[in-house]
């Protein structure tokens, strides 16, 4: 009896083990690594996603001026050489602006994304592997969730909790994770009945550790593929938020909001609204070409068509 | 021969049944059933005769609406039915294991070879320095006999042939010595030379590990290779029970004669393989007799008034039937 007792380190490796994943992850990234340069929109989709997070990272070191600063003597003017993308009304440069909303847009979509990604992850996961009353339970929440439109639902909370860049992450958070959660428990159904469960229990795995280490990671090509499409969601949303005024609070340069106060000069000085606009698009657009393509390198019907 | 061996599991009056909304099908009927150390048993019988559900029975890993209603199940005099989930788990893979039939879905497919092997020895045996864990990989692979274990350590199931990877779901219930080996139709997904292989290492590591072994098969050949005592399952019972040899020799339940007139022979010219007529009865419907009885030649009224119980009818060759009154030791009827 007592060589069948488990003794408590084992326990808490068990649960550590369940987060390292090691191997899918691994498998995924080297998957993506080796036939993602092949497909054109992964490569397109990642350059614009990596240079926009390029931006966004070094904007406090890059030459440009303070994107709070106005500048009287420079009140709506142009594009120029000194100011590539004008100044808007209050004499602010667009472009410096442009740069560090990227800083918020980007920061805001993954932060959302990540924080509803382990929500939905964790939910979905525990529904479909155990199924029953606790799937029950769980999917009907989800699908109370799904009954409204993601951007209605954040808009509804955003208000609620007041306008501020927290509240807003908080507000996509619970928008947005119910997709990620029937994503992941429409895996798991499948991959619970799958042989290697069976195998692994029969070598003496717990429910925990199986669900951690060979449910999840069998569940994580369409999950990564679902984010990336999900973030740049996220950037969309945020920017409507700010765009309708309850998310990010000026002076911080949000695009959304750049779009919002610009919209009364859009004839005298399109530059102002032309400018925010045109990297909302690009973040998206980066976002979801890579998610598409990387839903057909990480597609296993495709796996090997191309090579 | 059996009284000098020491039982490393006995099952007694074992009954499994499943709760259906349609009704309750009993898929194990009070099962009776040693294994001995060091022997390699076969569990022979027909698809849904309860062979599998046996296997699963003992680690009890009976799938949703299957229960465990009587009987005990005692491995090393520890009472498997009394263990906590807990206490089951640290039982399941170190000291009884499981191969499965199917190789090619048993393992999971975005971990590496040496991950799962690692998985599973680091959880049984707390070990977690890295080289000492590579050193087990390497050797539980090894003891398979795969060439090169190095870079199939490094590979991916989808890499490997079908009994390659057999091989290393082997080495994965090996890996921690269990003391009960439960292989179930381990080659019916292989082809023929592959299979003699596996069933060859098999024997091998059983025979030099000591450990005990279960083999579940429909397949009377691999019994013949492999085991040194068979059970014939029908319908959810154990019907005999006897040494390879005796029982090939002298079958004694019309199923089991019927089971080896139905193989058929090397050499032998047959314009058409015997069958035994009927099909399996519905476990849904219990009844008074013998389970055998509609497909039977020799049925009597007392088959269908009277289960028949297991009896000895020469040393070691247990049998169900009343063909056969308990102690007779007639030849065949």
């Amino acid at each position: 009896m007592n060589q069948t007792r488990i003794n408590p380190r084992r326990r808490l490796n068990d649960a550590l083990l369940g987060w390292k994943m090691r191997g899918g992850v691994r498998q995924i990234v080297a998957e993506i690594m080796e036939r993602g340069n092949k497909n054109v929109m992964v490569v397109i989709g990642a350059s614009i996603v990596v240079i926009l997070i390029a931006i966004a990272v070094l904007a406090p070191i890059l030459p440009i001026v303070d994107p709070t600063l106005q500048n009287g003597n420079a009140l709506t003017k142009s594009p120029s050489f000194t100011h590539w993308f004008g100044t808007d009304t209050l004499g602010r440069d667009v472009f410096s602006r442009v740069v560090w909303g990227a800083r918020i847009s980007l920061f805001v979509g993954t932060v959302a994304i990540l924080l509803s990604l382990l929500i939905g992850m964790t939910l979905g996961l525990v529904a479909g592997y155990f199924g029953g009353k606790i799937d029950y339970l769980i999917s009907g929440v989800i699908d109370l969730f799904w009954t409204f439109p993601a951007f209605l639902l954040a808009l509804a909370f955003a208000a609620v909790l007041g306008p501020s860049l927290t509240n807003v992450m908080l507000a996509i958070s619970v928008s947005y994770w119910a997709s990620f959660a029937r994503l992941v428990r429409g895996q798991a159904l499948t991959v619970r009945e799958r042989l290697f469960v069976e195998a692994s229990r029969a070598l003496g795995a717990n429910n925990w550790r199986i669900m951690f280490t060979h449910v999840l990671p069998n569940c994580l090509a369409p999950l990564i593929v679902w984010a990336s499409i999900g973030v740049a969601d996220a950037i969309t949303i945020e920017s409507s938020l700010s765009f309708l005024g309850v998310g990010t609070q000026p002076p911080a340069a949000s695009w959304g909001y750049m779009l919002s106060s610009a919209k009364t000069f859009i004839e005298e000085a399109p530059w102002i609204a032309v400018f925010p606009g045109l990297a909302i698009l690009a973040a998206i657009l980066g976002f979801n070409l890579l998610g598409d393509g990387l839903r057909d390198v990480l597609d296993p019907r495709l796996k090997g068509l191309r090579r | 021969m059996t009284s000098e061996k020491k039982p490393i599991l006995e099952i007694r009056g074992l009954r499994t049944q499943f709760f259906l909304q349609e009704g309750t099908v009993t898929a194990l009927d009070g099962i009776d059933l040693t294994i001995y150390e060091g022997e390699s048993l076969g569990m022979c019988g027909e698809t849904g005769c309860g062979k599998s559900m046996t296997a699963f029975s003992i680690l009890r890993l009976i799938p949703h609406p299957g229960r465990i209603t009587a009987g005990s199940i005692r491995f090393k005099g520890i009472d498997l039915l009394g263990l906590s989930p807990d206490q089951m788990r640290g039982v399941r893979g170190r000291r009884i294991s499981m191969i499965f039939q199917d190789p090619s879905t048993s393992l999971d497919p975005v971990f590496t070879i040496g991950q799962q092997l690692g998985e599973v020895i680091s959880l049984h045996q707390n070990m977690y320095d890295k080289n000492a864990l590579n050193a087990r990989i390497l050797n539980a692979l090894k003891l398979v006999r795969i060439a090169a274990p190095e870079s199939v350590m490094r590979q991916y199931p989808h890499e490997l042939s079908g009994g390659m990877k057999q091989r290393v779901m082997i080495a994965l219930a090996l890996s921690c010595s269990p003391e009960l080996l439960i292989a179930d139709e381990p080659t019916t997904a292989l082809d023929v030379t592959i299979q003699a292989q596996v069933l060859n290492l098999l024997k091998d590591l059983a025979r030099k590990t000591g450990s005990s072994m279960m083999l579940i098969t429909h397949n009377l050949g691999v019994v013949a290779e492999t085991c040194n005592r068979v059970c014939i399952m029908y319908a959810g019972r154990i019907v005999e029970e006897a040494e390879t040899f005796e029982l090939f020799g002298k079958p004694m339940h019309p199923y089991t004669r019927g089971l080896l007139t139905a193989f058929p022979k090397l050499g032998e010219k047959k314009e058409e393989l015997s069958v035994i007529r009927g099909t399996v009865p519905n476990l849904m419907n219990s009844f008074p007799g013998c389970s055998f009885v509609d497909r039977c030649d020799f049925a009597t009224d007392q088959c269908k008034r009277v289960r028949p119980k297991m009896a000895e009818v020469a040393p070691g060759h247990l049998v169900a039937c009343h063909l056969y009154p308990s102690g007779g030791g007639k030849d065949n009827a």
